[in-house]
């Protein structure tokens, strides 16, 4: 093992178990070295940047608009909050008023993203547990969500379907009815989900109590998203810091009451039910008018400006610093999954290595957005 | 001894429901495509690689002006647009325009900035090839074998 | 409003440089400037009043780095923007034990900048290879490199941005 690892053990009963970059329970390339001690991991080291692409200088070489097909990349579960983040800085930051048909736009095609991350997140999070049916049944309903985005956006994962000032194309009846019917088709499988996988005895007793994160520790880590929602805090940046047109919608935000992995595993079920009440509500209130506002080219002002959008993980965070010049002179992209996972080591210590993979799984981790 | 039999019961009544599920989905018709024998239709707004106009159904002649705001507003550098004068011909003739698909990330400004929609979407979706030449594509050749 | 501004007197009591600024043109609700030395003092006055660690991130400019630090709060809509220069050396005190998400940021700060967060136990690479450690992939070159007041928001006016192509009136004017 390289020099990398902070541990150095004399003690001959420990020994380093070297887990990923090509573990299929780490989801991608993440590298966690452990010391263990038996069956116990007494030491956890994540190491990280096996997919690092150095976003970050990207956006500094580039001018804005052409940075704007990266951010999509670096979540490739839901890419649509992570376009509508770098959108949303840059009309904050160019004062563009966007037409309110195309705010709506933008929150149903997010939620119905939000909705396919989550089943892919619940779906890949079982099959960590060892059961691998629940996935294709996500997949399935997964399925529907991706042909009626691809039927609009022309892509299936990595949309850049929002432009600055609006959308790239206007939505069409059949979208809508496509988006109905899959709304009455999914509220008839969600109860299929819990029979399958929530009320499964297994399945509890590989995830109660496993994890715990308590509020404290969500704070002092900056844990956002359902992983914190999980520990009883009722935090949504949709709520908190409205954007976009979410203030005008009614919408619950779903907590948990112990902070342990069935719990951030029922926030994310809860979820889809609020997702789709805002498709709901979005496409009833759905209102006439352009979908573009008249796309304006301008530098970026001196100064910096930070935007927060709350993608299925977490809270997503561009700040920008401009210089007066079309090239951002510094992209800061805070991704939730970074701060999620960084409190492995304090959530993990002292636990079964099997239990570990239950904790981690059920952070919902999308590697290629750590790594950025 | 009453919790081992309670447990005994909830289990198997978990693992019933489970099959239920399951047992459902056995006569459920089927969801899955055996892809290359079998496809699906694929929506016509997907968007492919990028590809030349033409001019209409039985003219093909592009619309291309050579302003190159299409290779200049790439962010991923992938276009090379190339024109020359030519005598009695108002305006730049198109020489090359190369697409390197292997750097293409799909985004679909070069379309939106073009001022003459001289570049559309192909709806073509299955590509595969064994070089990375295969993907260096000249579109005006393209369009003529078309 | 009420916890905004009660961070507010919080801070002021505790003699941080510190402005409200406009939600809506740029994004965060409070600015504090702050000096190396309040850094520390500051993070903790953060977790007594109960803010999440959003980032720590640094901007390469003139005279060194400037370092900044965003928080915000679970219950209520405030969000804080900090930001500090760092010394000439480029060093700045760890808000990691106070903040343990700060561990990675700062790490991944270092990777990135150099600037080094004094009182940091563990500032191995992160993102970076270990082979890369001395790359600083985000100092910029000394042709772009800007002076702090540059990237500083003007207070006042001018917050629209400016069009690429100048009017015709700049155009005369430069001729």
């Amino acid at each position: 093992m390289s020099t990398m690892t902070k541990f150095e053990t004399t003690d001959k009963h420990r020994f380093l178990l070297n887990m990923g970059p090509q573990h299929p329970a780490t989801h991608g390339v993440l590298r966690v070295i452990l010391e263990m001690d038996g069956e116990y991991a007494m030491g956890i080291d994540p190491v990280l940047g096996y997919g690092h692409r150095m976003q970050e200088k990207m956006a500094e070489s580039r001018t804005w608009p052409g940075f704007y097909p990266n951010t999509g990349r670096m979540d490739y579960v839901g890419a649509m909050p992570f376009n509508h983040g770098y959108v949303a800085l840059i009309e904050r930051m160019a004062g563009i008023e966007v037409p309110e048909r195309a705010e709506y736009i933008r929150v149903i095609t997010s939620e119905m993203n939000r909705i396919a991350s989550h089943l892919l997140g619940i779906g890949a999070y079982v099959l960590d547990l060892g059961a691998f049916t629940p996935i294709l049944y996500a997949f399935d309903d997964r399925e529907d969500i991706l042909d009626a985005l691809e039927d609009i956006t022309g892509s299936r994962l990595t949309y850049c379907y929002y432009r600055v000032g609006g959308v790239l194309k206007d939505i069409d009846d059949t979208f809508i009815k496509r988006t109905r019917a899959f709304i009455e088709n999914f509220r008839k499988r969600i109860p299929m989900y819990n029979d399958l996988v929530t009320g499964n005895v297994i399945f509890i007793k590989r995830t109660e109590g496993v994890g715990i994160i308590t509020a404290d520790m969500a704070r002092r880590y900056g844990a956002t998203g359902p992983t914190l929602r999980g520990s009883g805090i009722a935090y949504d940046i949709r709520k908190s810091e409205p954007y976009s047109v979410y203030s005008h919608f009614d919408f619950d935000i779903p907590t948990g009451k112990n902070g342990d992995s069935l719990d951030r595993y029922y926030v994310r079920i809860c979820e889809l039910e609020q997702s789709l009440r805002i498709i709901e509500q979005a496409l009833d209130k759905l209102p006439d008018g352009p979908v573009l506002a008249k796309p304006k080219r301008a530098k970026l002002q001196e100064g910096d400006c930070s935007f927060s959008v709350e993608t299925a993980r977490g809270v997503l965070t561009y700040y920008l610093v401009g210089d007066g010049s079309e090239v951002p002179y510094k992209l800061k992209i805070r991704v939730p999954s970074y701060s999620n996972l960084s409190l492995l080591e304090e959530m993990c210590t002292g636990m079964l290595i099997a239990d570990l993979v239950s904790a981690m799984g059920s952070l919902d981790l999308v590697i290629p957005e750590i790594d950025r | 001894m009453s919790g081992y039999f309670r447990d005994i019961y909830t289990g198997g009544k978990s693992l019933l429901i489970g099959l239920g599920v399951t047992f459902k989905a056995i006569i459920k018709p089927v969801v899955t495509v055996q892809y290359p024998r079998e496809k699906i239709d694929v929506t016509p707004n997907i968007r492919g690689h990028i590809e030349l106009v033409r001019f209409d159904e039985n003219d093909s002649r592009h619309n291309c002006l050579v302003c190159g705001m299409c290779a200049k507003n790439c962010p991923c550098g992938c276009l090379t647009v190339e024109g020359e004068k030519r005598e009695g011909v108002k305006g730049k003739v198109l020489t090359v325009f190369d697409y390197d698909f292997t750097k293409c990330s799909l985004c679909g400004i070069c379309v939106e900035s073009c001022s003459r929609t001289a570049l559309t979407f192909s709806s073509e979706y299955e590509l595969a090839g064994f070089s990375r030449q295969e993907f260096h594509f000249d579109l005006i050749k393209r369009l003529e074998g078309k | 409003m009420s916890l905004m501004k009660n961070t507010l007197d919080i801070l002021k009591s505790g003699s941080f440089d510190v402005a409200e600024s406009d939600y809506k043109k740029c994004g965060y609700h409070l600015e504090v400037k702050l000096t190396e030395s309040q850094v520390r003092d500051f993070a903790q006055a953060m977790l007594d009043c109960g803010f999440y660690i959003d980032f720590v991130s640094a901007v390469h400019v003139t005279p060194c780095f400037q370092v900044v630090y965003q928080f915000a709060h679970f219950d209520e809509a405030c969000r804080i923007n900090a930001k500090a220069m760092a010394n000439a050396q480029g060093e700045i005190p760890t808000i990691c034990d106070i903040y343990h998400g700060a561990n990675w940021h700062e790490r991944e700060t270092h990777d990135f900048y150099g600037v080094v967060f004094t009182g940091h136990a563990d500032l191995r690479t992160l993102l970076l290879s270990e082979e890369d450690a001395d790359l600083k992939p985000l100092l910029k070159h000394a042709d772009k490199l800007v002076n702090v007041e540059t990237i500083t928001r003007k207070s006042g006016g001018d917050a629209e941005m400016k069009p690429v192509k100048k009017t015709k009136e700049e155009q005369t004017a430069a001729e």
